[in-house]
């Protein structure tokens, strides 16, 4: 009893503890924690070793191979990804919720391993090997413990019922069939799992009456977590209004419907999903249950965790309508989070940068078809180059004013003022000393006092005009350039309401030294006509931070990831060696050579900062992990990170026939067939290598050129082509 | 000798290049010296070796003697001596000791002591060195980062043959007078040492062991055009021998023709 009551105080403390350390105010993305798994620290090769020697004995070798080498190289390829996180607070909680679900089946839960997925898909993925996925995307959809624990349950019951390995045995031509592949299972195994799972949810002790709903979440995933009307909140200031008739009159009308046509999907429509479900529930006379097993609070905050990831992965992954839309909800019960306010930053300054420099992805018409976020995403996309800059200075400008100690913050309005500044039809003199509503009035009560003048007086006014031509265009040029010098617009709008800011000093000269200074130009060298990027220049004595290389082998034999895993240890020795002869200072701390939870954590930062700069290539972007890079620069004393990027290519395994090529060309002359051969064979093994240099202030990365190195890629080899580069 | 001066004066005047190069030689080392072995194939030899179709159809218990060999592969040493002038490619000079027999059929006239003449018909394997110069023209490989990795090899070589004075072993046809193998002096068998050109197409590849070190494997396609030989046969007082089809120095060049293919293994140090 004293041992249960300990366990009790230990489980209440760790939940407050929990609750405690998630500062929505200072949001930190979430991070792998903990000891490292298996699933992490082995390789692939290895696990796929293991497997088929313990594992399925009951199928073919041949067959077996096949299967471990597709499933666990689409497994590892989502666990080494940025997206994967462990031993954090969500993935614990879903490990929790699973565990209430099999408390009468200890075996199993202990076989199975959680991870968390940073992704707005809302989906969830059990494997042969029992590792579970759950997205982010997920969790902020679902509004109970109780849909997560149905969820949970149907993907365990895919689990125990094996309906991996039976797909694979229905798909057997297939050779290195992929996760997805293998997890699209027939409508019968969906239904058989739906049943299942039932059965596990209810012997958990969860309601009935959350099942349906929890279809109606499948149902509707592909909207926002919410359906709120919130155009006011998202455009409007205290100053600035968009005013009612910008917005669209057309009804975007949200048309998902239960019972669709499911013949071309692989999973059975909602409606005959839902249609088991409440069949099994009437039949078993289900009564009872408690939706929040673990707490209400502890779902709540779990909840909104995974909303706070939705913005910061719609930022990433350029849906910047989603990101602004959710974020907006979420200021609604958050309204001083710091890190809202960063993230709300961001994101205006990118949606003006990105239509102010042409770049698409953010306003892509198919798209955001339905409900209130297509309200948004439909304004965003018609908005001008001018408009937009306009409204995203508005907000930027007030976020910086309202945290002005926030080196972010103040970033990414720097970056915004050089946005206005480089946008076409952006001019400071064009803005009106008025709010909307007064310039409105003003223009009301002028056409008022024109209408009161007697005809013959304006008349006269309009032809008693006096001097020469060049004296009327003078006349012209010179009267207010503002829209209060001219009649009131509608479409112009955008013009009112700014006067705070094109009053402020500060803002004008930063706008006019933006104006005048010009970006510094990419380094690059023209090479028969087509510009490359450089190869790996630093000036000597300048430090960089030398991050874990990312080595990758095109064929899985286990020969090649030998290399590659000897590549990963010997390119940073090699470099170190020969960078520390040319005079570099190279800081090695985040590139351990063995693996660690800061490693894996750092390079899901790198990496994910890398998916930025592929999405908005063009524009010059504040990165998601802004704070997490300047502790990074700080720390190190660095203004740069290095990713080297290592591809190895064995030719006689990739391109059996490139080898054999010369000896069948020449076969009647053997002395040349041989040495084409022998030639071939020699060359057999490549090496690209190029690396990705990060700017840690700006969070801009650049690729230099890849280098090609033939022959077996020891720390010898290498060390020479870094003697050439560096 | 004057094309060899050339030759160095050319190489001479791409030093100063080498400084303002974009880093070649490997871990920047770019002058290397090689020194290796080679074997050499007498590809078309059935074709064109008439002379040792014919010596291994005769009647004779010695055609098969220790003394006198197939004709087939042949080795030689080398050494050279190159400067990674360039990113992609260099310079070298070879030089080549080769060591080739040849058979070949003869008349053999001599005296005995009594002042008598004789001679009789035979097959002789005359044995004989080239020394071949060249200068190359190496273009490293994509991937390559010269000179270790696989290289291209483009050279025109200068060949001089001598035939060695006192190594000739004659086996007579009919067997008739002489009744083994013997070996015999040839005096003036290098009256006019015939001279070849040997364009030449290679492949080397050069696998390091340590920054200075590497191992060659290297192997060539070439051809040996006689551009100086003797024309006729000649006649001496006696001891003389005479070969149809022309003198022995000729035959030689003749034989160096049948070998196409040749393959090396050498040593590389890198400075």
């Amino acid at each position: 009893m004293f041992h249960n009551l300990i366990c009790t105080c230990l489980f209440i403390f760790s939940i407050g503890l929990a609750v405690a350390q998630t500062n929505f105010n200072q949001y930190q993305t979430l991070l792998s924690k903990g000891s490292i798994p298996k699933d992490i620290s082995l390789s692939t090769p290895e696990k796929i070793k293991i497997a088929i020697a313990t594992d399925r004995p009951e199928l073919e070798m041949k067959y077996r191979k096949s299967f471990y080498t597709g499933i666990y190289y689409s497994i590892d390829e989502l666990l080494h990804s940025e997206i994967c996180v462990f031993g954090d607070e969500v993935t614990q909680y879903v490990a929790d919720v699973a565990k209430k679900i099999l408390k009468d089946d200890p075996q199993t839960y202990n076989e199975l391993r959680f991870y968390t997925l940073k992704t707005n898909e809302t989906n969830a993925l059990s494997t042969d090997q029992g590792v579970i996925f759950v997205t982010t995307g997920l969790l902020s959809q679902i509004t109970s413990e109780a849909q997560l624990a149905l969820v949970l349950a149907h993907e365990i019951a895919h689990y125990k019922r094996k309906h991996v390995l039976e797909r694979f045995k229905q798909k057997v031509v297939m050779t290195n069939p992929t996760l997805y592949q293998l997890s699209s299972y027939s409508k019968e195994k969906e239904l058989e799992a739906d049943a299942d799972g039932l059965k596990m949810y209810k012997n958990a002790g969860y309601p009935a009456d959350l099942v349906e709903p929890t279809f109606d979440v499948l149902m509707y995933s592909y909207l926002p977590f919410d359906e709120e009307k919130i155009g006011e909140l998202v455009f409007n200031t205290h100053e600035f209004v968009v005013p009612s008739y910008i917005y669209p009159k057309e009804k975007f009308e949200i048309t998902a419907e239960e019972n669709y046509d499911d013949s071309k999907s692989s999973h059975p429509n909602i409606s005959k999903r839902k249609g088991q479900a409440n069949k099994i529930i009437e039949k078993d006379h289900w009564e009872g249950g408690e939706a929040f097993q673990l707490g209400e609070e502890r779902f709540r905050m779990i909840q909104r965790i995974a909303r706070f990831e939705v913005v910061r992965s719609g930022i990433i992954n350029g849906d910047l309508t989603n990101a602004l839309y959710s974020l907006t909800l979420l200021e609604k019960e958050e309204p001083n989070s710091l890190y809202l306010h960063r993230m709300k930053a961001k994101i205006w300054l990118t949606l003006a940068q990105c239509k102010s420099n042409g770049v698409t992805k953010p306003f892509d018409s198919k798209k955001h078809k339905e409900g209130e976020i297509a309200v948004l995403h439909s304004m965003l996309r018609k908005f001008d180059k001018a408009e937009l800059a306009t409204i995203a200075l508005r907000h930027v400008y007030d976020l910086q004013k309202a945290n002005p100690e926030d080196q972010e913050i103040q970033h990414i309005y720097k970056l915004m003022v050089a946005c206005a500044a480089t946008t076409k039809n952006f001019s400071l003199d064009r803005y009106s000393k008025y709010s909307l509503e007064e310039g409105i009035a003003k223009w009301k009560k002028n056409q008022d006092s024109i209408a009161a003048l007697p005809k013959d007086t304006l008349a006269a006014k309009e032809t008693t005009n006096t001097g020469s031509k060049y004296d009327r265009i003078k006349k012209k040029r010179n009267a207010d350039q503002s829209i209060d010098g001219g009649d009131f617009d509608s479409t112009n709008y955008y013009l009112y309401g700014m006067y705070d800011v094109i009053s402020d000093h500060a803002f004008v000269e930063l706008f006019k030294d933006s104006k005048t200074s010009s970006e510094p130009e990419k380094v690059t060298t023209v090479q028969n006509g087509k510009e490359k990027a450089p190869y790996f220049k630093l000036a000597a004595k300048e430090k960089f931070v030398l991050l874990e290389p990312n080595v990758v082998a095109t064929d899985v034999s286990a020969t090649s990831q030998e290399i590659v895993d000897q590549i990963a240890i010997d390119f940073p020795s090699a470099l170190t060696e020969i960078g520390t002869e040319k005079g570099l200072t190279i800081e090695t701390d985040r590139s351990p050579t063995t693996l660690s939870i800061e490693g894996l954590n750092d390079m899901a930062i790198f990496k994910t900062l890398l998916t930025e700069n592929e999405t908005y290539e063009r524009i010059n972007f504040s990165p998601v992990d802004f704070t997490y890079l300047q502790d990074i620069k700080k720390e190190t004393e660095s203004n740069i990170a290095v990713i080297p990027n290592i591809l190895f290519v064995d030719h006689r395994r990739s391109n059996p026939m490139e080898i054999a090529r010369p000896a069948l060309i020449f076969w009647y002359l053997p002395p040349v067939a041989l040495t084409g051969a022998l030639a071939k064979l020699a060359t057999s093994k490549n090496t690209f290598i190029n690396f990705i240099e990060i700017n840690l202030s700006t969070g801009k990365a650049n690729e230099t050129q890849v280098l090609h190195v033939t022959g077996k890629p020891n720390k010898l080899r290498l060390g020479s082509v870094f003697y050439e580069i560096l | 000798m004057k094309k060899l001066h050339s030759l160095v004066f050319l190489v001479a005047l791409c030093i100063p290049s080498i400084n303002h190069a974009q880093k070649p030689g490997f871990y920047g080392k770019k002058i290397t010296f090689q020194l290796g072995i080679g074997g050499h194939h007498n590809t078309i030899l059935k074709l064109a070796g008439i002379d040792e179709r014919n010596f291994k159809n005769i009647n004779s218990p010695f055609n098969k003697s220790p003394y006198i060999k197939s004709n087939q592969f042949n080795y030689s040493f080398y050494g050279n001596i190159g400067i990674t002038a360039w990113k992609r490619a260099a310079l070298s000079l070879d030089a080549q000791l080769y060591f080739g027999k040849k058979i070949a059929n003869i008349a053999y006239y001599a005296e005995d002591q009594f002042g008598n003449q004789y001679s009789f018909n035979g097959y002789g394997q005359f044995s004989y060195r080239s020394l071949q110069i060249t200068p190359r023209l190496e273009i490293f490989t994509a991937g390559a980062n010269g000179p270790v990795g696989l290289t291209h090899i483009l050279a025109i070589g200068v060949e001089i043959i001598t035939m060695k004075e006192n190594d000739f072993y004659l086996i007579p046809d009919n067997n008739g007078g002489i009744s083994s193998p013997q070996q015999l002096a040839y005096p003036n068998i290098n009256k006019v040492k015939p001279v070849l050109i040997v364009p030449t197409y290679g492949l080397e590849y050069r696998h390091p062991l340590t920054k200075s070190l590497y191992l060659n494997f290297g192997a060539y396609a070439h051809i040996h055009i006689p551009i100086i030989s003797e024309n006729s046969s000649l006649l001496d007082s006696g001891p003389f021998f005479s070969t149809y089809n022309g003198s022995p120095s000729t035959k030689a060049a003749g034989s160096r023709i049948t070998n196409l293919f040749s393959a090396r293994f050498g040593l590389i140090f890198a400075l």
